[in-house]
């Protein structure tokens, strides 16, 4: 009785599996907006801003460059460059260096509209310790980054690891924090790898600002595919360009940290 | 105020002819199980047009001029009682009728009151009998009232199999779920693809669309009022089904024979035993399982006073157990607790009273770890309220309901708790809870049903409502970015803020003749508490929130006329509808808002209105050998909030535009009954990217509009048989088949973009279905 009583249970499951197929959606044609990917930093030039256009959603990964627009990089101190096409649609500066603490904008002129966008370099915050420690599978190797929260002011950092190997790491080889419940505490990011001796990995900590910071929280919400169960409306991430500008404009503070496989 | 005054008019109008009056009172009984009837109806042959129905407790009330009249008293699938009395002093007759054995839906003789659709001015309700109710076809083999209800029209579910309904537009928090008066927070078990509600221990369902009256407030939507049994007060008897699912078992019988009876039911589903089956090795431990408790006994102190204590638990577990790593155990449980206790009171043939305490309670636990290096999370909300409402029988022409509530509600937005031994485990996780929030919600009402003249019947009440945020907390207020800009801390019990509300309810009936009639009603109701979720079901983390200084009363304005026609004697019923909604600080989300443990949360949410109107179309057979319903609703659901697609309109998600429900019982005789479902609804409205662009050298989707797009069509046949093996007085056996969309059409559940596997380069549109042809078997039995 229980044994038939089972072959059911199981026999039902596997007539209500749920089944995925392609379909086709007729989705809506879009006119290309304007995408910026511009940053400056503490370390010394060349900054680069770069500008993309957006394309259909059924289109090839392939996302035009955008050349021939005016930018201009200023600070709150009356130091200012207006940047250089280097390659289609890449953008830098040669003489301008970035400082801590100085608020920063871009100025874009692109076929006739403008763009701006502010953003403030928060101080550094330097990386106590980057260790790699043997996983209990013994298969890999774990990687603990370590550094303390300054106290008493809100930080938010994106942490990013790179090594010779980039395949070395999952897909959340770049994380953004927010010290929001850990304020002057000592913060430690642990990342899985694959390396093998003789590798050397690189962690670049970046201390951002916080229309950055919701840039890149917010930016998730649309990676690579939406899904349309169970979660929030899927919208675009929060933009400091204006003007119907896509992408972010990123004063940032870098402190780096090697370590080499043994 | 001018419609206070007329109250007072028709109160002093109708007082003017009370001479020589004498009242017939009682309450009316299943014969079999004393169980009280809910809705019946009292006819006066003499009076064509004057009746009464019975309360929630079945109590009734009729004050004529002396003289001897012909009583009918009626309830829908029991034998009618036909009663002369002479009516010379006040007269107690409690009527027992005697349900009718061939089959529940054979053809009645019409009477007069059969026709109250039409002449009771209360519009935009539906009342199932579960009874009526137990063989339409349903998934699993799982009769579930809110599945049930969504095949009325003007309430929607909008994913597949989902117990989540929406009523002419409104939201899943605007629904005001009472199961035998407290308030269920949370009516989802499973992420709602089954609902709370066991029907086994459910004697009565009633929802309110519109017209909403005034003994109910504190949501805007509409009203489902859900009464348990009361139990069997004759004999003892088991009731019970075993499905592929879950199984039921219910329990019943006297206290003290005819005078109390009590009554306890319980279902528990199995999915964990197949978990045990079939699970890989690492989940064998694992649990996943929900269970349903209902408890209620009730006793008559004497001819006057009658005391009723019923309750319900009901809780989902789900345990992952890591076997080979402790720490990595993870638990979610999550359900809802009510207790109420009521007391009916008669002070005399004509004023009864009903006074309630009720509990409720809903929370939500994650735990994370075991043993030593446990840490647990809590969320929910907790409500004491105390409740007196008055019934007034005055006159045949008036029937006054007045009372007031008090609740004191405890939200919990976040509690962790650590296991005390545990080092392992940061102690900041403890700064991480986050304070509880209290609130107290008072309500006092006032309404009168009057038969102004044999053409027009008006049922004109108020509601004042008054909600005030206390103490202890800290209030915070945002800057325009969302940043905290300032906080003020406020001491326990010291009120933060206070709002009110003058909530007129209207209902007009003009009766045409006996078989048509128009009506109009118009309801304005304050909701002072908000659930936040941005999910499309109900999830069990989802948080309620009450109104504050930053966050304003939901306000929603109904209006709706219909034209009401009954055919072949009563036979049919059919209906017109139209109603326009509108829906004041309504609550949207920013973008990638974070709604769970946050202690800021408010500064996460946006405010805007929203707007719906539609047309509803419903005929119903009901009685004879085929009977059933057809429904077509015609809707739209708007919204409209600064932050999103820069302040224009945008369809919500339940914006449903076509609509159409037929729903079909066939008994073939006293062994076979047949019955099917057909529904079809526009897909409901959903976000998918139009663009993309890269970041980082990543590719990101591009959103253009705000639910601008459609999900495909869904449609759906279900069809059931049911097979009576044994039907006496004493024992009952049934097997239930059922196939649940049985031309398995792929429904979409959710639309994914995607990388192609084979093109990097380019996105697809993947479409999940879930159930497609999905029989089950149920056997059901009583003795």
């Amino acid at each position: 009785m229980i044994k038939t009583v089972n072959r059911l249970i199981i026999a039902m499951a596997v007539m209500i599996t749920s089944c995925e197929k392609v379909i086709n959606i007729d989705l809506n044609t879009t006119d290309p907006k304007l995408v910026v990917e511009a940053n400056i930093t503490n370390l010394p030039g060349h900054y680069t801003v770069s500008l993309t256009h957006t394309v259909n959603y059924y289109d090839p990964n392939v996302f035009p460059t955008v050349s021939g627009a005016s930018i201009v990089i200023y600070d709150n101190a009356g130091n200012s460059e207006t940047l250089t096409e280097f390659s289609p649609g890449n953008y830098r500066t040669n003489l301008l260096q970035g400082v801590e603490g100085r608020a920063y904008s871009v100025k874009i002129l692109s076929s006739g509209n403008e763009y701006h966008a502010t953003s403030t370099m928060p101080f550094h915050v330097s990386i106590d310790s980057l260790n790699l420690e043997r996983n209990d599978r013994g298969n890999g190797y774990r990687l603990i980054c370590k550094f303390l929260d300054p106290q008493g002011i809100s930080n938010f950092y994106k942490l990013q690891i790179s090594s010779n190997d980039i395949a070395a790491f999952d897909s959340t080889s770049i994380r953004i924090v927010a010290d929001g419940f850990a304020d002057g505490q000592e913060l430690s990011l642990t990342y899985r790898t694959r390396l093998v001796p003789g590798d050397s990995v690189t962690a670049m900590l970046e201390c951002i600002d916080k229309p950055v910071y919701d840039f890149y929280r917010t930016l998730t919400n649309v990676e690579g595919g939406v899904r349309s169960f169970l979660s929030a409306p899927p919208s675009n991430p929060i933009t400091n360009i204006n003007n119907g500008g896509f992408g972010y404009f990123s004063a940032h503070s870098v402190s780096l940290k090697t370590v080499v496989v043994q | 105020m001018r419609f206070i005054t007329t109250i007072i008019f028709f109160l002093f109008a109708c007082s003017s002819f009370a001479q020589n009056k004498f009242t017939i009172s009682g309450t009316m009984r299943d014969s079999k199980t004393g169980e009280s009837m809910i809705g019946a109806v009292i006819g006066v042959k003499e009076l064509p047009g004057t009746g009464v129905i019975t309360n929630g407790y079945g109590f009734y009330s009729l004050s004529l001029a002396e003289g001897k009249y012909a009583f009918t008293y009626r309830y829908t699938g029991y034998e009618q009682k036909d009663t002369v009395i002479d009516l010379r002093k006040n007269v107690v007759l409690n009527i027992d009728l005697e349900e009718k054995l061939i089959s529940l839906h054979e053809v009645e003789i019409s009477s007069e009151a059969a026709n109250k659709n039409v002449t009771s001015p209360q519009m935009s309700v539906q009342k199932l009998n579960v009874k009526e109710i137990s063989s339409i076809p349903v998934f699993l083999g799982e009769r579930d009232i809110l599945k049930t209800i969504q095949l009325l029209p003007g309430i929607k579910g909008i994913t597949e199999g989902n117990s989540g309904f929406y009523v002419r537009g409104g939201g899943l928090d605007q629904n005001l779920i009472l199961l035998d008066e407290a308030n269920v927070y949370n009516p989802a078990h499973l992420l709602g693809f089954f609902s709370i509600f066991n029907s086994d221990a459910i004697k009565d369902v009633t929802i309110y669309k519109g017209g909403i009256p005034a003994e109910y407030g504190g949501r805007i939507s509409s009203v489902l009022d859900i009464k348990m049994n009361d139990g069997d007060n004759k004999k003892f008897k088991t009731t019970g089904g075993i499905g592929l699912i879950a199984s039921r078992l219910t329990f019943e019988g006297p206290i003290v024979k005819n005078k109390g009876s009590f009554m306890v039911s319980a279902r528990r589903t199995y999915a964990d035993l197949f978990l045990k089956i079939v699970g890989p090795a690492e989940v064998k431990n694992s649990q996943l399982y929900f269970y349903d408790l209902n408890a209620k006994g009730n006793y008559e102190l004497g001819a006057k006073d009658r005391i009723f204590l019923s309750s319900y638990l009901g809780r989902d577990n789900f345990t992952f157990v890591n076997n080979t790593n402790s720490n990595r155990n993870f638990g979610i449980d999550w359900g809802n607790t009510t207790v109420t206790l009521r007391e009916n009171h008669l002070f005399n043939s004509k004023l009864f009273l009903n006074s309630s305490f009720i509990y409720s309670n809903y929370s939500n636990n994650i735990t994370l770890g075991s043993g030593d290096a446990q840490f647990q999370v809590t969320t929910g909300i907790r409500d004491f309220s105390l409740k007196e409402g008055f019934e007034y029988f005055m006159n045949p022409k008036n029937m006054l309901k007045f009372g007031a509530e008090v609740t004191f509600h405890t939200y919990r937005p976040g509690e962790v708790t650590i296991n005390s031994s545990s080092a392992s485990i940061r102690p900041s996780l403890l700064n991480r809870t986050i304070e509880r929030k209290h609130a107290l919600e008072n309500g006092f009402y006032f309404s009168d049903e009057v038969a102004v003249s044999p053409k027009i019947n008006i049922t004109a009440g108020v509601r004042y409502s008054l909600f005030t945020d206390l103490g202890a907390g800290t209030v915070y207020s945002y800057d325009a970015e969302g940043n905290v800009s300032d906080s003020t801390i406020y001491s326990t019990n010291q009120s933060i803020k206070t709002y009110s509300g003058i909530e007129p309810r209207v209902t007009f009936a003009y009766v045409i003749n006996e078989k048509s009639s128009v009506k109009a009603s118009y309801n304005h109701i304050n909701q002072y508490m908000h659930l936040l979720s941005n999910a499309t079901a109900e999830t069990p983390v989802d948080l309620w929130i009450p109104s504050s200084p930053l966050v304003k009363p939901q306000i929603g304005d109904q209006e709706a006329i219909g034209y009401f026609r009954n055919f072949k004697q009563n036979m049919y019923e059919s209906s017109v509808e139209i109603y326009y909604k509108n829906m004041q600080n309504q609550i949207d989300y920013k973008p990638g808002a974070d709604l769970r443990f946050n202690k800021t949360v408010e500064s996460q949410l946006l405010f805007g209105k929203g707007w719906a109107y539609g047309v509803e179309f419903f005929l119903k057979k009901k009685y004879g050998k085929l009977n059933g319903w057809l429904g077509y609703t015609y809707s739209r659901t708007l919204r409209e909030f600064d932050g999103i697609d820069n302040g224009s309109s945008f369809p919500a998600r339940q914006d449903v535009i076509h609509d159409v429900s037929v729903v079909g019982i066939y008994d073939y005789n006293k062994k076979w009954t047949f019955s099917a479902a057909w529904v079809y609804y526009t897909g409901s409205a959903v976000t998918f990217p139009s663009g993309k662009y890269t970041i980082d050298g990543r590719v990101y989707s591009l959103i253009t509009q705000r639910n601008g797009y459609r999900m495909p069509p869904y449609h759906r046949l279900d069809v059931g048989v049911t097979l009576t093996t044994k039907k006496t007085a004493k024992r009952e056996a049934s097997w239930n088949f059922s196939v649940y969309n049985v031309y398995a059409r792929e429904n979409a559940f959710s639309i994914s973009f995607e990388k192609d596997p084979n093109d990097p380069t380019k996105t697809q549109a993947i479409q999940l279905s879930l159930f497609r042809f999905v029989p089950a078997i149920t056997y059901n039995f009583k003795f």
